[in-house]
């Protein structure tokens, strides 16, 4: 379990169109190559070894499980920011949107979303 | 000795900009309630006469993330640039740049660490909505140098209430003992609110309760009364990003002598709007 990991990919994935566009475009691709290449690094290019997304994280990333990803106390802030656009290219309006978000998470309450 | 004008509290309501973007005949009640709450806000802050702002603001997860989560830093720059990609695109808010006063934030800073609260700092910060809202509202000239102050309102664990009220009482001393300025402070918050989750974007305030208790005590004067309510369960209680409060425990250790010329939680869908303002003795 990673839950540090699964919100660094959010707020990463979040930083651009062109990142949010190539994860939904080929999420599995995507999320391998960042568990490859990007996942460990900070800063000015050092590498980690003390995170690994837990096999459940990455399912719910590969598959854009919003509901799996909030259980599993994804940052809501950052979960809601990042999905959102996605949503959006599903959905004709702001209303329908965030209905389809609530009824994702729906009867989940406030899981532990601390790192 | 520099001057403190007043400490002037606003929300930092993401979406104002895209709705006062509108025309004014369509304005919603709420949005006109909110334009004239600003205006009220602004004209305080013109009295004051500051010739800097400190603004007190909190990174959204936008250049802070957990693997180096400052509670507490302040932006030393000539200038800086706001607004970060996912704002543009989820409030509709325009890149803008704000000046800076790079010498006034090396003083400050170093004002600060003698007094014992050990801010971080950033030669390289972007600042979010959480500053540039704000100055929409109450300088929307952009033409006073700012120091910016961000606090963490994003990862727990968080400072308690009481270190909030204190570094408060810190920074009023520390802009005090800076040599011969006008130094107004810009505070910015949300009352209750949940962001991403279950209960966010309600038809009423989130957690009305809260946001009226708050206020009492801010009204009433009672730093320590709102330093020990606050805390983070009850905080949390109020909606899952509440914690966005802490800036008005700030700002009531700030305030020292000044009393509350404005408390007011402005009720509007979703979340309550925070509007407070301490002024000297003898200004309405």
């Amino acid at each position: 379990m990673s839950r540090y990991l699964l919100d660094k990919f959010l707020y990463q994935v979040d930083r651009s169109p062109g990142e949010l566009d190539a994860y939904a475009r080929d999420p599995a691709g995507y999320v391998e190559r960042w568990e490859k290449e990007v996942a460990h690094v900070i800063g000015g290019g050092e590498r980690t070894s003390g995170h690994a997304l837990s096999d459940a994280e990455r399912k719910a990333i590969v598959g854009i499980d919003i509901r799996e990803m909030y259980r599993l106390g994804a940052h809501p802030f950052i979960l809601w920011t990042a999905m959102l656009p996605l949503i959006e290219q599903r959905h004709s309006s702001f209303p329908e949107a965030l209905r389809a978000y609530q009824d994702a998470i729906a009867g989940l309450g406030t899981p532990d979303w601390s790192t | 000795m520099a001057t403190l004008g007043a400490v002037i509290g606003v929300p930092h309501y993401p979406f104002h900009y895209r709705q006062v973007s509108a025309p004014s005949s369509q304005w919603s009640s709420e949005t006109r309630a909110m334009v004239e709450r600003g205006e009220m806000m602004r004209e305080k802050l013109a009295a004051s006469r500051p010739d800097a702002l400190v603004v007190i603001g909190s990174d959204h997860a936008h250049q802070f993330f957990m693997d180096n989560m400052p509670q507490f830093l302040l932006g030393k720059m000539a200038h800086f640039d706001g607004i970060f990609y996912n704002e543009i695109r989820e409030f509709g808010m325009a890149p803008v740049t704000v000046p800076g006063d790079e010498q006034l934030a090396g003083a400050l800073l170093v004002e600060v660490l003698r007094r014992g609260a050990d801010f971080a700092f950033s030669n390289e910060l972007k600042l979010d909505h959480s500053v540039i809202t704000p100055l929409q509202f109450v300088r929307p000239e952009f033409d006073l140098p700012i120091v910016p102050i961000m606090t963490n309102c994003a990862a727990q664990p968080m400072p308690p209430g009481s270190r909030l009220l204190q570094v408060g009482r810190i920074l009023r001393e520390a802009i005090e003992a800076l040599p011969q300025r006008r130094i107004s402070v810009v505070v910015s918050g949300h009352m209750s609110i949940e962001v991403g989750g279950t209960r966010q974007f309600l038809p009423g305030p989130t957690d009305e309760a809260f946001d009226d208790e708050v206020t009492r005590l801010i009204a009433a004067g009672d730093g320590e009364g709102l330093a020990d309510f606050c805390t983070f369960e009850r905080m949390s209680q109020a909606g899952n990003a509440t914690y966005q409060f802490s800036n008005f425990i700030i700002a009531m250790g700030l305030r020292g002598d000044f009393p509350c010329t404005h408390a007011e939680a402005l009720k509007r869908a979703g979340t309550s709007q925070a509007w407070y303002s301490w002024e000297p003795e003898g200004v309405q």
